[in-house]
């Protein structure tokens, strides 16, 4: 157990250093994702569950949905039909 | 992390990113926007001062003039076109202050960033250990609630008691502040009667998988809502599932679907009518000293649905208010159908 645990707390300090050196902002909100999941099941493993789950819905979901939704406004999501759309224009 | 392109040791890339010559040499790791950027820096730097857009319209205009192959705003770059960009740029830019201190910003940021790490890392060493008996935490406060909680609020979850029983008064700061937040951004940016653009999200296999994981994430919400004072869980994390399933609905089914359901006015009014009952249950209950003498809530055996007195009602309110408003924060995304 302590082994996953150590396993789950170098994961956490990997991706936290991914996050701020990545250059694409989407993967970085994506490595943020991955950051918030694996936080909440350290929460499990630390015997609190309700923050587990506050995290998982929060974190993982709420955060950065929101992110992608900021990212889609201001154009920043590559790849979509209507991006292209309005370099063309 | 893109440490593999060009094998650039992450040591070098590090150097690279300090110093200042990252831009000229030629096989530095090229983000075309963060370069667009900088030298839009210069640019206001040099000159005056205009809008990014309007600045980003120029440079697009010159390069359609000049006939470069293809002159999109800021991806597909070319490996030919970095080259060519900067021909452009020397033709009429001269190095500011600004440019000059950005090496600067950028050590300074590191080293404030290390400082402060190793404040975090110091503070920690000197927290008691998980779990110790002798921790600063563990007082009678934590005893009490931890004793005696389970028969003076009818929770079998622990937690759920302490938030909305002991600490109730707690909860309802965090409710009022989601809910000022959630309307004074919809008071400053939604344009009231207008309706939402309908585009539905045109992946099939987001559209097929939804429409069965839908139900159950719902399903699930409730669960967490209902179930808060006796399973782990509770008003906020349910309302945060219950408040993703309602924008997993809108983004595959369209925004105008949920909308004609959940308009925002219905949307505000379940807001504001379970903030309001939330105040009236727990304020009664903070007047007549804590106990809800007179109008008390049976508590029913513990471990069941109808138990805990006031919890299962405190509950639904922080869930709903909760869920509306991340829904709220959502719609403002959207874009409506005038733009």
């Amino acid at each position: 157990m302590i082994g996953l645990e150590l396993l789950l707390l170098i994961f956490l300090v990997f991706c936290a250093i991914a996050t701020v050196l990545c250059k694409r902002l989407v993967s970085a909100i994506i490595i943020f994702m991955a950051y918030s999941a694996v936080m909440s099941l350290i929460w499990f493993l630390l015997q609190s569950p309700d923050l587990a789950i506050t995290e998982a819905a929060v974190g993982a979901g709420m955060t950065s949905l929101l992110f992608f939704l900021t990212l889609q406004r201001i154009n920043q999501l590559k790849g979509l039909e209507q991006d292209e759309d309005n370099t063309k224009q | 992390m893109k440490t593999t392109q060009n094998n650039n040791s992450l040591f070098r890339r590090i150097l690279q990113w300090a110093s200042e010559s990252e831009k000229e040499s030629a096989d530095a790791p090229e983000d075309p926007e963060r370069q667009e950027f900088q030298e839009y820096l210069e640019y206001i730097d040099a000159h005056d001062y205009i809008e990014f857009g309007a600045y980003r319209y120029m440079r697009y205009q010159q390069r359609k003039e000049l006939g470069l192959d293809e002159p999109t705003f800021h991806h597909h770059i070319e490996p030919s076109i970095p080259q060519k960009k900067q021909n452009v740029k020397k033709s009429h830019h001269k190095q500011g202050l600004l440019r000059k201190q950005l090496g600067w910003y950028r050590i300074a940021s590191v080293f404030i960033t290390c400082v402060i790490i190793l404040i975090l890392c110091l503070v920690v060493m000197e927290l008691p250990k998980f779990g110790d008996l002798n921790a600063p935490a563990l007082n009678e406060v934590a005893q009490r609630y931890l004793q005696q909680g389970r028969e003076e609020t009818g929770a079998v979850n622990a937690i759920t008691g302490m938030i909305l029983e002991y600490r109730a008064f707690d909860t309802f700061g965090e409710s009022v502040v989601l809910f000022a937040a959630a309307i004074s951004t919809l008071l400053l940016l939604r344009t009231p009667n207008q309706p939402l653009k309908q585009r539905k999200a045109g992946d099939e296999i987001l559209t097929m998988v939804s429409k069965y994981l839908l139900p159950m994430i719902i399903l699930f919400g409730c669960y967490v809502v209902l179930y808060g004072h006796i399973s782990p869980g509770g008003g906020f994390s349910g309302g945060a599932i219950l408040g993703a399933a309602l924008i997993l609905a809108s983004l595959v089914l369209g925004a105008g679907e949920v909308e004609r359901v959940l308009t925002s006015k219905r949307v505000t009014y379940i807001t504001v009518f379970s903030l309001l009952t939330y105040a009236a249950m727990k304020s009664y209950s903070f007047y007549t000293g804590a106990n809800h003498v007179g109008w008390a809530i049976p508590k029913g055996e513990a471990g069941h649905l109808f138990s805990g007195g006031f919890l299962l009602p405190l509950n639904l309110c922080v869930g709903l208010i909760v869920a509306c408003t991340m829904y709220t924060f959502y719609t403002l995304f959207i874009p409506t159908e005038e733009e």
